[in-house]
């Protein structure tokens, strides 16, 4: 009687062991595939992505394509992201443009620029960088030649730089899928 | 050791799972529009079969009939999900690449099949030569379908942003329907075709 439970209870026993020890390897190595993602992380570059992607925990960066790949805390695909410089009014303008696919824009970080400062805060102001939010990637140019953005007044140069800036990044998007 | 070799051969040529056992179908056909996605996933399916296919084996003595099928499955899904992980860290682009078809490596009848009626039947020895022999018949079929896909739809071959070469007339008329799914159909059915008409690959 007891040999008969003990062989029924075998393969209900094996499931559970093989189950248990299942899930205790993919924790393991998640724990040491996460410490390898983060020591790879520049904390900058993060911290500009999340700019983009608040929910950015992880990215991955492309050394051919110069995309970056982000990922959020339950390691899924949150979208893509790449950099793109041109000349403003007196200097150049670098920003981080952020897709969620290859049709959307989710939204632009400028990272560098000097131009004049209140020039630059008429951008600000009349929140210029917001128009670019949720665009899809064929409206990125200027009203004027076909496109959906609109230049600040008294600041045109600087808005043509920032615009110029997105279109240079978005060239990469050719990597994407 | 012949028997071994034998038994490596067997799963590149008598028993390839793509031409003759026709498994594993849907990557061969989805997964080939460059060679450089072929061998990924080729790699990341040599790798998830050999380990099933050791740890099926050395565990088959204690697995009962009864749960033979569950087992394998616990066991290959943990490996492809190690797997997908591995490649997120490593080879991300690649992950990307093969978007999908990576943690679909779970569902392959390649992997179960060979897990479940092979090696749980076979010692460790012989089910490691057949994983292997299946493995790298798996892979050489689609690096061979990717390539001809991608040499006449492009006009050249390129892998991991190393052109090989480009042909010269092709490179600039290239036959499109080939790195569409229908050339994949076309490219698979021909060298199905081809090799049966040559004896290289017989029915069993």
């Amino acid at each position: 009687m007891r040999l008969r439970w003990t062989r029924a209870l075998y393969p209900a026993l094996l499931l559970v062991v093989l189950t248990a020890a299942s899930i205790a390897s993919l924790v393991a190595m998640a724990g040491y595939t996460r410490a390898v993602l983060e020591s790879q992380q520049n904390p900058e570059t993060l911290a500009a992505l999340q700019q983009v992607f608040p929910e950015a925990t992880f990215y991955s960066f492309d050394i051919d394509t110069e995309v970056y790949t982000v990922y959020n805390n339950g390691r899924t695909h949150i979208g893509y992201a790449f950099y793109g410089s041109k000349w403003g009014y007196i200097s150049n303008i670098t920003v981080l443009v952020g897709l969620e696919d290859s049709q959307t824009i989710r939204g632009i970080y400028v990272t560098k620029q000097l131009e004049s400062p209140q020039y630059w805060k008429r951008l600000v102001d009349k929140n210029f960088f917001d128009q670019f939010d949720g665009i899809k990637v064929a409206d990125c140019n200027l009203e004027r030649y076909g496109g959906i953005l609109d230049t600040v007044t008294g600041a045109t140069y600087s808005s043509r730089g920032v615009v110029a800036a997105v279109q240079d990044a978005l060239t990469k998007i050719e990597y994407i899928d | 050791m012949s028997a071994w070799l034998k038994q490596l051969a067997n799963g590149v040529i008598s028993a390839n799972p793509v031409l003759v056992l026709a498994l594993g179908l849907c990557p061969a056909l989805a997964v080939t529009a460059s060679l450089e996605q072929a061998l990924g996933l080729g790699a990341a399916v040599a790798g998830v079969l050999l380990a099933s296919s050791i740890i099926v084996s050395l565990l088959r003595r204690i697995i009962p009939d009864s749960v033979r099928l569950p087992v394998v499955l616990i066991i290959v899904a943990t490996l492809v999900s190690i797997t997908y992980m591995l490649f997120q860290t490593f080879f991300p682009s690649m992950q990307q690449s093969l978007g999908i078809y990576l943690p679909l490596i779970a569902a392959y009848c390649i992997v179960l099949g060979r897990a479940e009626g092979f090696a749980a039947r076979n010692t460790l020895l012989r089910s490691i030569a057949d994983a292997l022999g299946m493995a790298f018949g798996f892979a050489l079929v689609l690096a061979l379908v990717a390539s001809i896909r991608e040499i006449l739809g492009t006009g050249g071959l390129e892998v991991f942003n190393n052109q090989l070469f480009t042909i010269p007339g092709l490179s600039d008329n290239p036959v499109y329907i080939f790195i569409l799914p229908a050339g994949a159909f076309l490219t698979i059915g021909l060298l199905l075709a081809l090799f049966r008409r040559m004896g290289v690959v017989k029915h069993e």
